[in-house]
């Protein structure tokens, strides 16, 4: 059975964090890192937004300094998201160009790699799917984002599984598009978002929830996960991309 | 003057448009929203490849369709049609309050 390298659950920084998924990303389209799955958490919370995305039309960028909440644009398109140090799992996952669970069809490739979040979810109890076009949801609520880039010889795609909602901190950080709210016509976001915690009803610890990724990504992509390290000169290429990239206004107020 | 627009398109993402426009020609332009573009680069190369370009629906769509066929971009969320539309309601929003 194939081998992933995997990254267990690690805190950091935003822009640590961004940095490392595209130092792995140099690392395995170069050859010289097998592909990687990694678990993450934001530390102190941050909001993110899709590359394409204004900063200050989709956050509120004085309560973030006022609150510490850090932000920053990603590499991948897609929506604002919060990442709360207590309410989230972020995964993400490296893969060489061509290799068999990235086909080149994109939609099909979230397909294959939502895949391991449905079958987490399924090893929580809770019954999930797919929804294209990068979401997954539990109950017909979105419980999963996932967003995807291909660059340097890789695919990456990074998402967040919810652990907790804290909804009045989502609405503070980000300004909340109306014309998306009246299109599904439910202004309330407790309707259309949920969360692990929620949808049992109980306390779900990280760990468990680290737990469940690791089986579900396993089971769903058919590999064998072996858990690793990052090395130092991934290291060292991250702290390099931080200064160039993601610790600059250039950067996340690009647009 | 600049004009903006926002438009969710129908099952898929919410596109913003800054548009900048002059003697009906687009000036400046800044595409912004949640939809997805492989490869990313493509979309600046699209809103300088926009400058200059006649205020049209037909002529917005041209454009940005040689700017994605000639990268072998793809649009995902969102679609040329959906740009140019949202383009167009900017300028026709910005008309109503002058």
């Amino acid at each position: 059975m194939e081998e992933f390298r995997f990254l267990d659950l690690e805190t950091k920084t935003a822009y640590m964090n961004m940095a490392v998924d595209e130092s792995i990303m140099l690392a395995v389209g170069g050859g010289f890192a097998p592909p990687t799955l990694r678990f993450y958490r934001w530390k102190p919370s941050a909001v993110s937004i899709g590359t394409f995305q204004g900063m200050s039309e989709e956050v509120d960028l004085d309560y973030c300094r006022r609150q510490g909440i850090d932000y920053i644009r990603r590499i991948t398109g897609g929506g604002a998201v919060y990442h709360d140090y207590e309410g989230e799992i972020t995964y993400s996952i490296i893969l060489p160009k061509g290799h068999r669970l990235a086909p080149d069809d994109i939609l099909e490739s979230y397909r294959v790699l939502c895949g391991g979040v449905v079958k987490a979810l399924e090893q929580l109890g809770i019954e999930a799917e797919f929804k294209p076009i990068n979401d997954v949801i539990a109950g017909g609520k979105k419980v999963s984002g996932n967003a995807q880039t291909r660059r340097h010889s890789c695919l990456l795609q990074h998402g967040t599984i919810l652990l907790d909602l804290d909804v009045e901190t989502m609405f503070s950080v980000l300004k909340v598009p109306q014309e998306k709210i009246s299109d599904k016509m439910i202004a309330d976001v407790k309707e259309r978002v949920t969360s692990i915690r929620e949808l049992l009803g109980r306390d779900v610890a990280f760990q468990e929830l680290g737990a469940a990724l690791e089986v579900g990504f396993g089971k769903a992509l058919a590999v064998k996960i072996v858990h690793g390290i990052m090395t130092s000169n991934e290291l060292q290429t991250a702290e390099r991309i931080v200064d160039e990239r993601y610790s600059r206004n250039e950067w996340n107020l690009k647009r | 003057m600049i004009s903006y627009y926002a438009y969710k398109v129908k099952g898929g993402k919410l596109i913003k448009v800054k548009v900048e426009l002059k003697d009906g020609l687009i000036q400046a332009i800044t595409l912004l929203g949640d939809f997805f573009l492989h490869p990313e680069f493509v979309l600046e190369e699209i809103e300088a490849s926009l400058k200059g370009v006649h205020l049209s629906e037909a002529a917005i769509v041209n454009e940005m369709g040689k700017v994605i066929e000639r990268n072998q971009a793809t649009l995902i969320g969102a679609s040329v049609e959906d740009f140019a539309q949202a383009i167009m309601s900017a300028w026709m929003a910005s008309n109503r309050k002058s």
